[in-house]
C-alpha cells in the first residue's frame, strides 16, 4: 500500500470518528440522541397511522420504522456531505489533503449513526416476532448501494454549493418533498400503477422497497429492479467522484 | 548540492468575477448581462531553485504574492498552465498553526486530530505525545477543551504538534511571530536543529531580523515578480530600498 493511500485512510477514519463524536459532544444524552430522533418521528407517525388512519398490515410497525431509519440517514448524510467541503474551508485553504475525504468522512459519520439505528430496529424486530431467514442477507448489498448513492449525491452537492449557495435551501426542500414522494410511509403497492415507474426513478424508492421486502416481508422484489437499484447507485457514485475531481481545484480557489 | 525544489516559469492568475453572483436569484436576474471576469496575475514568471538542506527565506510586501507561492508549493492552489514545479520529498505545510483545531475538543483529542492531518500515524503520535505536551508546557491542561485555552496556549500546542512532523521540506508562513520570547527562542532552536538534520526550510516572513539570522539565501518578491534572489543581507537592503 502506498504511503499516500495509507495517509488517506488514516485521515478518513480519524475524521469520520471525530465528526461522529462531535455531533453530540457534550450533550447530556450523547449518542442516544442519534437514536431518539428517528424514534420520536416513528412514534408520532405510528400513532397517527395506526390509531387515526387504521393501518393494520402485519409488521406495519417494522415497515414504518425501517423506512424512517433509512430515509433519515439519506437526509442527514446528503446534507452533511453537502457541507463537507465548505464547512472545512479553513482546513482546505491551509493544508493539502485529498479533499474527497472531507465529504466521504462526513457521509460516513452519518453511516455510523445508521448502524446504531439498525440495532434498534433489530430489537423491535425481535419484539415483533419477525420470521428470520437467509433472504435477509440481500439487505447488505442494498446498504452498500445506499452508501454509494448518498456519497455520490453528497459529492455533487458539495461542489454545487460552492458556486450556488441556494443549493442548501433547495436540498432541504427537496428532502422534505422526497419524504412524501418516496414510499417511506406507504408501500409501493399503494402507488397507482401508472405512477410506479416515475416513483422508481427515484433511487431511494427501490432501496426502501427492497430493504423492506427482504427484512420485513412487505412488498415485492424483482431481479431487474434489484439490479437497477445497485447499478444506479454505482453510477451516481462514479458521477459524484468525476464531478468532484473535475471541479475541486477550481472550487478551492473560490471558497 | 541537489535542488529539492525547482520552479520554472511559475505564474498564477486568479479569475475575479466582476461581481459576486453567489445565489440563484442573482444569477437568474442577471442572466442577460455578461459577468465580466477580470484576471489578476498574482505571480508572474518565477524561476528559482531551492537546495537540499537550505534555509530559504522569502520576503516581500503585503500582497506581493508570497502566500500564494507557498500555497502552490504546498499543493493547495494549482499553478497556471506552462508552469513547471518539481519537488523531491514530502512537504510539511505550516501555513497556519493548529489547522483543524476544534475548540470543542480537548487538547489531547486535538493533538491526535491535528497530527493525523499533518501525516503522523497513531503509534507515532502515542510515542511522541509526552514530548509534545512538555514542549507546549501544557501538562495540566490536556483534558481541557481548547475553547478554554488562551490564544498563547493553543498556539504553543499547535507548534508542539507541528514540530513532530518529520518531512524533509518544511514550509513556514510567519509562524515564528507567535508566543512569548522564551517560547520563540525554543522554536528557533528547533529550526536550527532541523537544519542540522539536513531538512530544507522555507520561511516567509516580514521580520528582517529573523531573516538575517537564519536564512542561507533569500528571495524578494515584489509586485508578483521575482525581484532579487541571493545573500539575505543584500536582499534585505533591496527590500528596504523599495520603501
Amino acid at each position: 500500500m502506498s504511503d499516500q493511500l495509507r495517509y488517506s485512510l488514516r485521515l478518513f477514519f480519524t475524521l469520520t470518528w471525530t465528526t461522529f463524536k462531535m455531533r453530540y459532544y457534550g450533550s447530556f444524552l450523547g449518542y442516544i440522541w442519534s437514536l431518539l430522533r428517528p424514534l420520536a418521528l416513528f412514534g408520532v407517525l405510528y400513532i397517527v397511522f395506526t390509531f387515526f388512519l387504521k393501518q393494520s398490515a402485519p409488521h406495519y410497525k417494522l415497515f414504518l420504522l425501517l423506512g424512517i431509519i433509512l430515509w433519515t440517514f439519506f437526509a442527514e448524510a446528503t446534507t452533511l456531505g453537502m457541507n463537507g467541503f465548505i464547512g472545512n474551508y479553513t482546513l482546505i485553504r491551509k493544508v493539502y489533503l485529498p479533499r474527497i475525504i472531507l465529504v466521504a468522512s462526513a457521509v460516513s459519520s452519518a453511516f455510523l449513526g445508521l448502524f446504531f439505528n439498525l440495532i434498534v430496529f433489530t430489537i423491535f424486530a425481535i419484539l415483533d416476532g419477525i420470521h428470520w431467514n437467509l433472504q435477509m442477507l440481500w439487505f447488505i448489498p442494498l446498504l452498500l448501494a445506499l452508501y454509494f448513492l448518498v456519497l455520490g449525491i453528497g459529492l455533487i452537492l458539495s461542489i454545487l454549493v460552492v458556486k450556488i449557495r441556494d443549493t442548501q435551501n433547495l436540498w432541504e426542500v427537496a428532502v422534505q418533498l422526497g419524504f412524501w414522494l418516496t414510499p417511506v410511509m406507504y408501500p409501493m403497492s399503494n402507488v397507482p400503477e401508472k405512477f410506479r415507474f416515475l416513483v422508481f426513478l427515484n433511487p431511494m424508492s427501490g432501496i426502501l422497497e427492497y430493504s423492506r421486502y427482504y427484512l420485513v416481508g412487505i412488498g415485492g422484489a424483482t431481479n431487474i429492479g434489484y439490479f437497477y437499484v445497485m447499478a444506479i447507485s454505482v453510477v451516481l457514485l462514479a458521477a459524484g467522484i468525476l464531478v468532484f475531481k473535475w471541479k475541486e481545484g477550481e472550487m478551492v480557489e473560490d471558497l | 548540492m541537489k535542488p529539492v525544489i525547482t520552479v520554472k516559469n511559475l505564474s498564477k492568475t486568479f479569475r475575479l468575477p466582476g461581481e459576486r453572483r453567489g445565489t440563484l436569484r442573482e444569477r437568474l436576474m442577471k442572466l442577460h448581462i455578461r459577468n465580466e471576469v477580470s484576471a489578476r496575475k498574482t505571480l508572474d514568471g518565477l524561476n528559482f531553485e531551492i537546495m537540499k538542506g537550505e534555509f530559504f527565506g522569502i520576503i516581500g510586501r503585503n500582497g506581493s504574492g508570497k502566500s500564494t507561492l507557498l500555497k502552490i508549493l504546498a499543493g493547495i492552489y494549482r499553478p497556471d498552465k506552462g508552469s513547471e514545479i518539481t519537488i523531491h520529498g514530502k512537504i510539511a505545510p505550516m501555513l497556519e498553526l493548529g489547522v483543524g483545531f476544534n475548540p470543542e475538543l480537548t487538547g489531547r483529542e486535538n493533538v491526535y486530530l491535528n497530527a493525523t492531518i499533518l501525516g503522523l500515524t497513531r503509534s507515532q503520535i502515542q510515542e511522541r505525545y509526552q514530548d509534545m505536551v512538555r514542549f507546549a508546557e501544557l501538562e495540566q491542561f490536556m483534558e481541557l477543551q481548547v475553547k478554554h485555552y488562551s490564544s498563547g496556549m493553543s498556539v504553543r500546542l499547535a507548534f508542539a504538534v507541528a514540530m513532530q512532523v518529520d518531512c524533509p521540506i518544511m514550509l513556514l508562513d510567519e509562524v515564528l511571530a507567535v508566543g512569548d520570547f522564551v517560547f520563540a527562542e525554543k522554536c528557533f532552536a528547533h529550526f536550527e536543529k532541523c537544519k542540522r538534520e539536513g531538512k530544507t526550510i522555507i520561511l516567509v516572513t516580514h521580520d528582517p531580523a529573523a531573516m538575517e539570522r537564519f536564512a542561507d539565501r533569500a528571495m524578494l518578491i515584489h509586485q508578483s515578480k521575482l525581484h532579487t534572489i541571493g545573500n539575505p543581507h543584500e536582499v534585505l537592503e533591496k527590500y528596504k530600498a523599495l520603501g
